[in-house]
């Protein structure tokens, strides 16, 4: 679904630190704070698909227990539909859904129908809305067979199908997803993306999803907001974050013999006859790249592709990590 | 305000529903936990009825007026346990500590409703107040008690009092939780088991202290105390005269007024620790590292 101009999350110059009390010796402790955001800002408008990633630590949980109102940031505000949510929790969580995709929110002793009918009692979701969704979500997520069995029986990837439709059963205009997709399987996760993509596209739902796989938030997400030592370090599109780290592509040379390096290609694997490459396509196009290459004798096989996603930010987060201990 | 009692009663007809929902899955399993929690209730106060019985009475108690004590006790803590037992609420530091609150903070629902509702199971957590109504009915039929109308609302009040005051000591106490979570998981049960093991124990004789508020201002309510003042004002026992009366009416009282101060600084406590986070060093020295 296309944003619209409607601020739905606002966080303006968020500061949320920790203080920490360390035992140095028997009578002796040390007290530090440790600032889990710093001065963080951004909008998110309705419609919008925003996939928040960072380092482990980065501060991705506390935004979303500040959004949740589970925390209060010291400094700066946070706004949820224009009202605190610590100070509207009711009224914000009516409209919101929450997800720790490492916590469930069925009930453990009973079926999966019980945690969906507890749910609309406690959200007093009418019944006609609750008819619906319980339908479309079902039918969505493939509910049906798990409808009556015990939360406690079900497998990981089941449980969270289930735990994501009951997080969208009173028709949230906003969800806010952490780590959704962890320990799913391969299928279980396509099916996962595709329903999040399906319900930001077709139910308009305004979505905000951490995760720790950055392929699955490049293929969600419209929108990425990196953010490092509480710091935001980034909020763009994908092709903005490539353009900012470099256009990084891969080529592959299968060889009949030794291959040399070309000039501004670096070896990064090499596997019997086979050579990988790694370039920057904003500094050698395409027909530099094709007349280096015909340099080489007795290629045999020619393999081209954008560098993964997941290595690009793997390749940032290292950056960081070096400039951070640098600075110490 | 009407509202508002309408909609807890329906959070309470929901879990009453999902209760009874847990046994019917599990007859057999159900019922083995009621038997298991009456028969352990029946054993906890046997012990003292045993010695009250075989030295004819104790703690200036006789076996009969001991009957209404354990009657009361469990009874009190039967219904306190039938309300708030389920899903942890009366042992809150559990929730606390493994992180539970979260999941309360996203309901669109003021947290004293959830406190309230949550943890009533009417059926599978009946075992005490079951044992409770049994015990009582058969003190008072021994000790030629008439059922009137005062002495049932003493009871209430009585009653009353002893859940707000175990709920006051567990909230109040259990909030540790925020600070410290895993040291203090288990604190509101230490709270409620300390409770516990002194039920069964009538010392109203034994210290003079015992006798007064001062108990309750000081926070040291062994339980015994709070059901031997029930029993004894249950079976009219020294309450003829006025100054005895006014002793009476002092307890209740402060069993009515210590519980809110009980709730009303642990309701401080949690909305600081939510405003602010678990940790407050505000005032001292500290090394700040921004990372």
């Amino acid at each position: 679904m296309k944003a619209n101009h409607e601020c739905i999350v606002r966080l303006a110059n968020v500061t949320k630190y920790f203080d920490q009390s360390r035992p140095v010796s028997l009578w002796k402790r040390e007290h530090s704070r440790i600032y889990a955001l710093n001065d963080v800002s951004f909008t998110l408008r309705r419609g919008e698909f925003a996939a928040y990633a960072g380092p482990n630590g980065a501060g991705k949980s506390t935004t979303f227990k500040l959004l949740a109102g589970l925390l209060r940031a010291q400094q700066g505000q946070v706004k949820i539909f224009g009202a605190d949510p610590c100070v509207k929790r009711i009224e914000v969580m009516r409209r919101t859904g929450v997800l720790f995709g490492n916590r469930s929110e069925l009930w453990w002793d009973h079926p999966v129908r019980a945690s969906f009918e507890w749910k609309k009692a406690v959200w007093e979701i009418p019944d006609d809305v609750y008819m619906r969704n319980v339908s479309r979500l079902k039918e969505l997520l493939d509910l049906e067979p798990l409808w009556n069995t015990f939360s406690r029986e079900l497998s990981l990837g089941q449980r969270m199908r289930a735990d994501l439709a009951l997080t969208l059963l009173h028709s949230p205009e906003l969800v806010l997803l952490d780590e959704p997709t962890l320990g799913l399987d391969v299928l279980a996760k396509r099916r996962m993306i595709d329903f999040l993509k399906l319900a930001n596209q077709e139910l308009g739902v305004t979505l905000m999803v951490t995760s720790h796989d950055m392929d699955d938030l490049a293929e969600m997400a419209n929108r990425l907001l990196l953010i490092n030592r509480g710091r935001l370090a980034f909020d763009g599109s994908y092709d903005a974050l490539l353009r900012m780290t470099g256009d990084h592509r891969l080529v592959r040379l299968t060889t009949s013999v030794e291959s040399p390096v070309p000039d501004g290609l670096t070896l990064v694997d090499r596997s019997g006859d086979r050579f990988t490459y790694r370039y920057d396509g904003t500094k050698i196009p395409s027909p530099r790249l094709f007349a280096l290459l015909a340099g080489i004798p007795g290629i045999r096989d020619i393999q081209m592709e954008p560098e993964n996603i997941e290595t690009v930010i793997a390749g940032l987060y290292q950056k960081w990590f070096s400039e951070g201990e640098a600075a110490k | 305000m009407a509202d508002k009692i309408q909609s807890v009663l329906r959070l309470l007809r929901l879990y009453a529903r999902m209760d009874l929902n847990w046994v019917m899955q599990d007859f057999k399993a159900a019922l083995i936990v009621v038997c298991a929690e009456i028969i352990n209730n029946l054993t906890a106060v046997s012990g003292i009825l045993l010695l009250a019985v075989r030295f004819g009475g104790v703690g200036g108690l006789n076996t009969d007026e001991i009957l209404l004590m354990l009657g009361f006790f469990e009874l009190a803590d039967g219904l306190c346990y039938m309300l708030f037992g389920g899903f942890n609420v009366l042992h809150i530091s559990r929730r606390i500590g493994r992180g539970q609150v979260d999941h309360m903070l996203i309901q669109p629902r003021p947290l004293i409703v959830q406190l309230l509702t949550e943890g009533f199971m009417p059926v599978s957590g009946s075992g005490g107040f079951l044992i409770g109504i049994l015990l009582t009915m058969l003190a008072w039929t021994r000790l030629h008690l008439e059922v009137t109308l005062l002495r049932l609302s003493l009871l209430l009040l009585y009653i009353l009092c002893h859940t707000l005051l175990t709920l006051g000591q567990s909230f109040l106490f259990g909030s540790a939780a925020f600070r410290t979570p895993v040291a203090s998981e288990e604190l509101s049960s230490l709270i409620l088991d300390l409770n516990s093991q002194l039920r069964p124990f009538p010392p109203v004789r034994s210290a003079p202290l015992a006798d007064e508020p001062v108990v309750y201002g000081a926070a040291c309510r062994p339980a015994g105390l709070s059901a031997v003042a029930g029993a004894a004002g249950q079976a009219d026992r020294n309450c003829t005269d006025t100054s005895r009366l006014y002793r009476r009416c002092v307890r209740a009282g402060c069993g009515m007024l210590l519980p809110r101060g009980y709730a009303a600084l642990s309701a401080i406590q949690l909305q600081s620790i939510q405003r602010h986070g678990p940790s407050k060093l505000k005032g001292r020295k500290t090394n700040e590292s921004k990372s």
